[in-house]
């Protein structure tokens, strides 16, 4: 079982449990709390901080990279509550769509990944990639430089509208989380740009692989390649011996982007609790 | 602290520590040259590998900066593992503020 869901669960998918998007989940800070760094902003920082320093430690030797990556590790669960370092979670696009008709208020925001990486600030509302959920974006005014071009507020409608969009574009689904069990919002991510899904697949960390797995009819497959340029995370190859989509389960984090691009519907996602040797695999 | 030594949290890690130390260009970024990282991004846009990131100095509550004032954004060298010193960056750079070594 993945982890969250041993946690916080209780029985079904965790982030599809509407026990974990009541209001209280946020933790409001003590009225004599310093004032700490926009949760978002912090982030970015924290990746800069520590992809430098798992860099600079590759250059020292074996153990300086294994004593780094644990602190990280370690230092991860105890800040930010979350478990072994891991932060977010891929979700198929069904998921998030269930995820925004749960989680109130919904706002669209610009990408801290992508302003780091590009420098370019998403200011109008049909450049936003990310998406903040829940009570803890009514704060957002306090740090306008994290939320430049500000926050469109949208409907449930409209966010499915807008994740959709963004799906048909490649961009994979992942959650957030800001502090335990506090699911702060929807990214929607490519590798390299996205700095939670470079720690994952660079370093192994931040980012946990998904609830399914994809799997092919090859049936139906008619050999197209759509799927092949969709897939970020090099589960998915061309077969081609027999001119077929094939898909390395093992690798697969279940984004369900070769799903949804698949314009034959050969391709389904298929729940990992039904595979009992993927148990583990997360 | 709730005790979560029953969990099994995976651990996957695709560096090779058999390979070991390894080592990487050196970049080094005269910041006296380097202001306006955010404005500028010649680097950023240069860069296939994605080499280079900037962040905000000086991120305060209720103040949004302005890019094109000096010393708000930094440019910072995070993937240096990553480059293949194609040197296109130096090239691009305005205000010659790189500066590779291996
Ligand atoms: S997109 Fe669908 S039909 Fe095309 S190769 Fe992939 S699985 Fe086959
Ligand atoms: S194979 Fe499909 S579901 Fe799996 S990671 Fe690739 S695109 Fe996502
Ligand atoms: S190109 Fe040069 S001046 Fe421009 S941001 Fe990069 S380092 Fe700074
Ligand atoms: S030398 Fe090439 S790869 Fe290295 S940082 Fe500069 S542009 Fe990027």
């Amino acid at each position: 079982m993945c982890i969250y869901c041993e946690l916080w669960g209780d029985g079904m998918t965790w982030y599809l449990n509407p026990k974990n998007y009541p209001r209280h989940m946020y933790t409001l800070p003590r009225p004599d709390a310093k004032p700490r760094a926009a949760a978002g902003e912090a982030n970015p920082g924290g990746y800069i901080n520590a992809e430098r320093a798992l860099v600079d430690a590759m250059e020292k030797g074996p153990e300086e990279f294994e004593a780094t990556l644990k602190a990280m590790r370690d230092g991860a669960d105890l800040v930010q509550g979350c478990v072994g370092g891991f932060m977010g979670q891929a979700v198929p696009l069904r998921d998030a769509e269930k995820m925004v008709e749960m989680a109130n208020p919904l706002g669209l925001i610009a990408c801290l990944c992508r302003k780091a990486m590009l420098a370019v600030e998403e200011r109008s509302r049909p450049e936003t990639t990310c998406m903040g959920l829940g009570v803890g974006m009514l704060k957002w005014e306090r740090w306008p430089e994290r939320y430049k071009g500000g926050v469109h507020w949208v409907s449930s409608d409209e966010a499915k509208e807008w994740l959709r969009d963004l799906d048909t574009r490649g961009f994979m689904h992942s959650l957030m989380m800001f502090g335990p069990r506090f699911i702060g919002g929807i990214c929607n991510c490519d590798y390299p740009v996205c700095d939670a899904l470079a720690m994952r697949l660079d370093f192994g960390f931040n980012m946990l692989k998904g609830h399914h797995v994809a799997m092919v009819d090859h049936d139906l497959c008619n050999g197209c390649g759509i799927c092949a340029q969709r897939c970020q995370f090099g589960a998915l190859k061309m077969n081609v011996t027999i001119d077929k989509a094939n898909i390395d389960q093992m690798r697969c984090f279940g984004c369900g982007l070769c799903e949804t691009g698949c314009p034959r519907q050969a391709i389904s996602l298929v729940e990992k609790a039904k595979l009992p040797a993927l148990q583990e695999v997360w | 602290m709730v005790d979560r030594s029953h969990l099994k949290v995976p651990k996957p890690t695709p560096v090779d520590l058999t390979k070991l130390p390894l080592k990487f260009p050196k970049i080094e970024i005269d910041y006296s040259k380097c202001t306006v990282p955010f404005w500028c991004k010649k680097c950023l846009q240069a860069c296939s590998q994605l080499v280079f990131q900037v962040y905000c100095k000086q991120l305060a509550r209720l103040k949004e900066s302005d890019p094109r004032e000096p010393g708000t954004y930094e440019v910072v060298t995070v993937r240096r593992d990553k480059c293949n010193m194609c040197n296109k960056c130096v090239e691009v750079c305005p205000e010659d503020a790189i500066t590779i070594t291996y």
